[in-house]
């Protein structure tokens, strides 16, 4: 190719061209439907054998290199001008991404449905009941007459319909569910839902949320009710938690226990929280009264029972480290926006609040 | 619950060895009973210190007032400026030094009284609550060295436990004495023996006509020694629990009240007609209290009376007409058993919760109407009080024990436990049950024990609850399961979060201006609460969204931010005697636009519209929106549809009234009510494979004449039944002067064949034709 020059400098021409229009003026030089390499190529017929295979197999090794030049070229100039049109779309990335619209769930939801996971998977099944309550289930039933003092306990809202009261507490399931399963055992139930009390300060609301539970079976024990609690406990506020229990009254246990956990805050050692004592009151529990079992249509000789009863804002103001639990009730979206993490949704985050 | 202050020193005359104060509280809340604080008594005592009066003048400027010299116990001597009409030289007198602080609150300091300096005060008895025989300034006549403090005559500092008692405990607990005994049982100790029985005698005369509402009566008569007060530890205890002290004759009565858990009440001898009589009080009777009230009594209420007129209102509260005065010496002293609960329904229908009253309302210790008269003997005759017992007589008879089933295996199953039978007696021992074959007797004051559960119960309490073990119940295993209902609303719930909506949870509480003003449908009459906390509460809510309203104005008052909520709440309605509880979703969204980088399309009521379809089709459940006939006024009218079901009407969708949003703080608000069912079929979802063909599109602009909805142009379409018309959706929407122009972007697509452009244009043709009969043409 002396007309042209060597290899080499077409390989040189190729690596300066600056756009792709050159390289595309290049190609047709050379590798073109008449450039100056396929021409030669088309005049090979005329040579004698030996030299037309000498002559081709050089022309051929020319072509090749030539077109692995331009592809190369082409490839690096496609990719500088796309660079150069790119820097202009720069964008700042500091600035705040658009976060998915996702609601979340009332820090009560949440925290009611960890409740009700872990005794699920205890095998309680979810009971429920209505909360305008007659006063027979809410009271009578549970043990707690008209003149009984325990009524005192529970300052009732009261509606205008006879023998109707907002219930005090999820207890009537209890009643209810005993009445449902006909006799039937094992009776094995938790009731979640909204009671009433006419209260309303930083630690009572007087719309609130309860869960109660209730086993009734053969053999059913208040070590069993310990036992069961204490699962419970280390459940929700992981494995260091201590748990402690009390004897107290109820009307519809006897015997009557509190549930103790250890202060969240002084993990145990006394502060204002616990007032001194290392421990923060949970929940109220028993093993069932008789009178109770027997109004649920149960046997008290043959079968005994354990109930508890737990406030969910309790629970979640130990979870969360609340100290007004007025505050879960104003629905300020900024507030219930700070509930972001996922502490009610799953067990072991709050080993690090005792630890 | 009710509370009791209980003082260490009390304690002491009835423990030994007395423990520490961090064991009684270790052992009272093992036993169930919450101290809910730890305080002193007497601190302030112990600045308070024994001087000698040296010299007594007149004060230069004044006639009633004196300066007093007197020696402290340093050998220093201070002059002091009285008002005092006694406080002689040789005197021993009590003196508050500057910076000591008195029983009603005052703090001494250096005062100026007409031109002379006096540091602190000398003190009567009154100023440090206490009772002294004698004039103005407390003169001690025992012979404690000069300096003494008086901290150190009362006995030294006390500590005090506030506890808080259960209804049951309550019932027996009230008592110094019984909380002694029940601690000396878990901490084994010892404890004094009890008080012995009077002697009652016949010599007094006393009718019990109601011998159900009273079953025993007992009536001393005693002469006290005129002008003597209390003995200094009986007034300290006292004094230390919170309680004045008055007069020997009450004191006392308030002492055994505390000690031995029993009311007494004493009557001034001089002014009772004739014999006692304990009877029903007669229709409109009345009663003048103590505090210059008047009882107007029904035959409900018990009362204690003379042949004349009614002197208390039995075991409650005494009246004014033959109450003790400070010259009595004459008392006729009460002590008696009350039916409980008689008791408890008069000092509620009178609103009078005495101490009295608390106690008899629990139940007290029939037996202590035996042994409380003898403790008033031995404690006034030692402190030369009593005089000379002039007669008594007793009516009634103590009931026979009650006792209950013993039943150790059941006392071991209940509380989970293998504990030998020898260790369950020697619980129930160690709180004074008497055990027989099978039976356990029970003490007269337990009146909360009525079946085996309450024996395990002290069985626990005496072990301590740290000694039961803790198991898992062994059971059959069984399927848990949940509610369908409950089930549905947490789907809803998970569903409406997903969609960017935050849950929220609001009072169900309303009242009936708001409740009438955002009524659909209809509903029955909403259920009244009689008793509320607050007016704006004087109702159940028969429907949601007004409560979604008030977060939305409440958010709003405090940021500008767009409100994304929903919740999902029990609404309330009465039908006849029934209440009805119905489960509702509601959501509101903010439609304002709130400027944002980087840009999002503002929030339309199509959110909602699009939210309510999105929420059947992942319930499965059939609902559609339809056009309102009659939208309800709080309702934007052009933009607000109702949703119906198999059930009917079971909600809505729309904008309220912008004047409406305005007052809740927002310009345009869009509302979602929905019924939510109990529980329906659903329906199920249909998986299609897949067409191996390509998708062909098109997009047509329309012009819509302006009484055309867009459900009807679809609905147009859909009644050709073209096979290969796979979906239609609107892609731009504008108003121009030929009126309203759409354009549909339209999908085909076939099972078959790759569809050709000559099969789709022939198809549009069709469409076209169908939708021109509706008056719908082509853009040009």
């Amino acid at each position: 190719m002396e007309q042209g020059g060597t290899l080499e400098a077409i390989q040189q021409t190729i690596r300066q061209a600056a756009t792709l229009d050159e390289l595309k003026e290049i190609r047709n030089q050379w590798v073109g439907r008449k450039g100056r390499i396929t021409e030669q190529m088309k005049e090979l017929s005329r040579l004698a054998p030996d030299l037309r295979r000498e002559r081709g197999a050089e022309l051929n090794a020319w072509r090749e290199s030539v077109l692995a030049a331009l592809t190369r070229r082409e490839e690096e100039l496609v990719d500088l001008e796309e660079r150069r049109a790119l820097v202009h779309e720069r964008l700042d990335l500091t600035i705040p991404g658009r976060r998915p619209e996702v609601g979340l769930l009332h820090p009560l939801t949440r925290v009611r449905r960890r409740i009700e996971d872990v005794f699920l998977r205890l095998g309680f099944s979810l009971a429920y009941g209505p909360q305008v309550e007659s006063e027979w289930y809410n009271f009578e039933a549970l043990n707690i007459p008209p003149d009984h003092p325990a009524r005192d306990m529970q300052d009732s809202f009261f509606v205008d319909v006879p023998g109707l009261v907002l219930r005090t507490h999820t207890s009537p399931v209890q009643i209810r569910s005993m009445q449902r399963h006909q006799g039937k055992l094992p009776v094995k139930i938790i009731a979640p839902g909204l009671t009433y009390r006419r209260d309303d300060d930083a630690t009572h609301v007087p719309m609130f949320q309860q869960v109660e539970g209730l086993v009734v079976d053969e053999g059913i024990s208040l070590a069993d009710l310990t036992g069961t609690l204490t699962v419970m406990a280390q459940e929700l506020f992981g494995d260091g938690v201590d748990t402690r229990f009390r004897s107290s009254y109820f009307p519809f246990t006897e015997p009557s226990v509190e549930m103790d956990v250890t202060c969240a805050v002084c993990r145990g050692a006394g502060c204002r929280v616990c007032k001194e004592t290392g421990w923060v009151e949970i929940l109220g529990s028993g093993v069932v009264h008789p009178v109770v079992l027997e109004n649920g249509g149960y046997d008290p000789s043959i079968v005994t029972g354990f109930a508890f009863g737990m406030g969910i804002e309790r629970i979640a103001m130990r979870i969360f480290g609340l100290d007004d639990l007025r505050l879960l009730y104003q629905n300020d979206v900024r507030y219930l926006d700070t509930f972001q993490s996922g502490e009610g949704d799953g067990p072991g985050d709050f080993k690090s609040s005792l630890a | 619950m009710d509370l009791v202050i209980l003082s260490h020193r009390w304690l002491s005359r009835h423990l030994n060895p007395l423990p520490e104060p961090s064991q009684v509280v270790r052992a009272l809340e093992q036993l169930g009973i919450e101290v809910v604080a730890r305080r002193t008594y007497g601190e302030n005592f112990a600045q308070v210190e024994l001087v000698e009066v040296v010299t007594r003048t007149p004060h230069p400027d004044s006639d009633h007032l004196s300066l007093v010299t007197v020696r402290r116990g340093s050998g220093e001597l201070t002059q002091i400026v009285t008002g005092a009409d006694n406080g002689f030289p040789q005197d021993r007198l009590w003196y508050a030094p500057p910076g000591t602080t008195l029983a009603d609150g005052r703090t001494m300091e250096i005062k100026m009284l007409r031109g002379i300096a006096s540091p602190g005060m000398l003190l009567s008895a009154e100023e440090l609550g206490y009772q002294a025989p004698g004039g103005d300034l407390w003169v001690w006549t025992a012979d404690d060295p000069l300096g003494t403090r008086f901290l150190d005559v009362v006995g030294g500092v006390d500590t005090l436990y506030d506890l808080e008692l259960t209804p049951n405990i309550a019932q027996y607990l009230q008592s110094v004495r019984r909380i002694a005994a029940e601690l000396a049982a878990v901490l084994n100790l010892d404890v004094s023996p009890a008080t012995p029985e009077f002697t009652y005698g016949a010599d007094l005369r006393v009718e019990v006509q109601s011998l159900e509402r009273c079953s025993l009566y007992g009536l001393v008569r005693m002469s006290l020694v005129e002008g003597q007060v209390s003995p200094l530890w009986l007034q300290t205890l006292l004094r230390a629990v919170g309680q004045r002290v008055i007069h020997p004759a009450v004191d006392i009565t308030n002492f055994v009240l505390w000690d031995l858990g029993e009311p007494l009440h004493a009557f001034d001898a001089r002014r009772v007609d004739g014999h006692i009589i304990v009877r029903l009080a007669r229709p409109h009777e009345q009663l003048r209290l103590l505090d210059g009230t008047t009882l107007t009594l029904t035959p409900d209420d018990l009362v204690i009376a003379d042949e004349r007129k009614v002197l208390a209102l039995a075991g409650i509260m005494g009246g004014v007409d033959a109450g003790i005065a400070a010259d009595t010496t004459e008392i006729l002293l009460e002590c008696a058993h009350f039916a409980p609960q008689g008791i408890f329904k008069s000092s509620r229908a009178h609103r009078l919760s005495t101490d009295a009253a608390l106690h008899f309302g629990r139940g007290t210790d029939p037996e202590a109407v035996l042994q409380a008269p003898r403790l008033v003997q031995d404690i006034l005759h030692a402190a030369g009080v009593l005089q000379q017992i002039r007669g008594s007589s007793r009516v009634g008879q103590l009931e026979a024990q009650r006792s209950v089933p013993l039943d150790f295996a059941r006392i071991r199953s209940l509380l989970g436990v293998d504990w030998p039978d020898d260790d369950i007696s020697m619980a129930l021992q160690g709180f004074g049950y008497q055990l027989e074959e099978g039976a356990a007797v029970v003490p007269r004051y337990r009146h909360d024990v009525s079946a085996v559960n309450d024996l395990a119960e002290d069985v626990a309490r005496y072990y301590g609850l740290a000694r039961i073990p803790r198991t898992l119940p062994v059971q059959r295993s069984e399927l848990a399961h949940r509610d369908a209902a409950a089930m549905w609303d947490e789907e809803v719930r998970d569903l409406a979060t997903a969609c960017g909506y935050h849950e929220v949870i609001t009072r169900t509480f309303s009242h009936a201006q708001l409740d009438s003003q955002f009524a659909v449908g209809p509903r029955g009459s909403a259920v009244v609460v009689t008793n509320p906390l607050r007016a704006e509460e004087s109702l159940l809510r028969r429907f949601l969204l007004p409560s979604l309203l008030e977060v939305v104005r409440y958010n709003r008052s405090y940021h500008d931010l767009p409100i994304r909520i929903f919740e999902v709440g029990s609404v309330f309605h009465r039908v006849d005697e029934r209440v009805i509880e119905q489960r509702e979703l509601g959501v509101v969204l903010s439609l304002d636009p709130t400027p944002e980088f980087p840009p999002r399309p503002a929030a339309s009521i199509y959110d909602l519209t699009g939210l309510a379809d999105y929420l059947f089709e992942r319930l499965g459940w059939s609902a559609q929106r339809d056009a309102f006939v009659d939208p309800p006024a709080f309702l934007h009218p052009g933009r607000a549809q109702r949703i119906t079901s198999s059930c009917g009407d079971i909600g809505y969708v729309g904008e309220l009234r912008p004047r409406l949003a305005s007052l809740y703080r927002v310009r345009r608000l869009g509302v979602l009510v929905l019924r939510l069912p109990d529980a329906i079929e659903r329906t199920r979802s249909k998986p299609a494979r897949p067409s191996r063909f390509p998708e062909v599109q098109r997009d047509l602009s329309l012009v819509v004449p302006e009484k055309v909805t867009y459900a009807e142009l679809a609905e147009c379409l859909d009644a050709l039944k073209i096979d290969i018309l796979r979906g239609m959706r609107p892609i731009d929407r504008f108003e121009g002067a030929f009126g309203t122009s759409l354009t549909v972007r339209i999908t085909f697509q076939s099972d078959v064949t790759t569809l050709t452009d000559a099969a789709v244009d022939e198809i549009i043709s069709q469409m076209l034709l169908a939708l021109s009969d509706r008056g719908v043409e082509l853009r040009q």
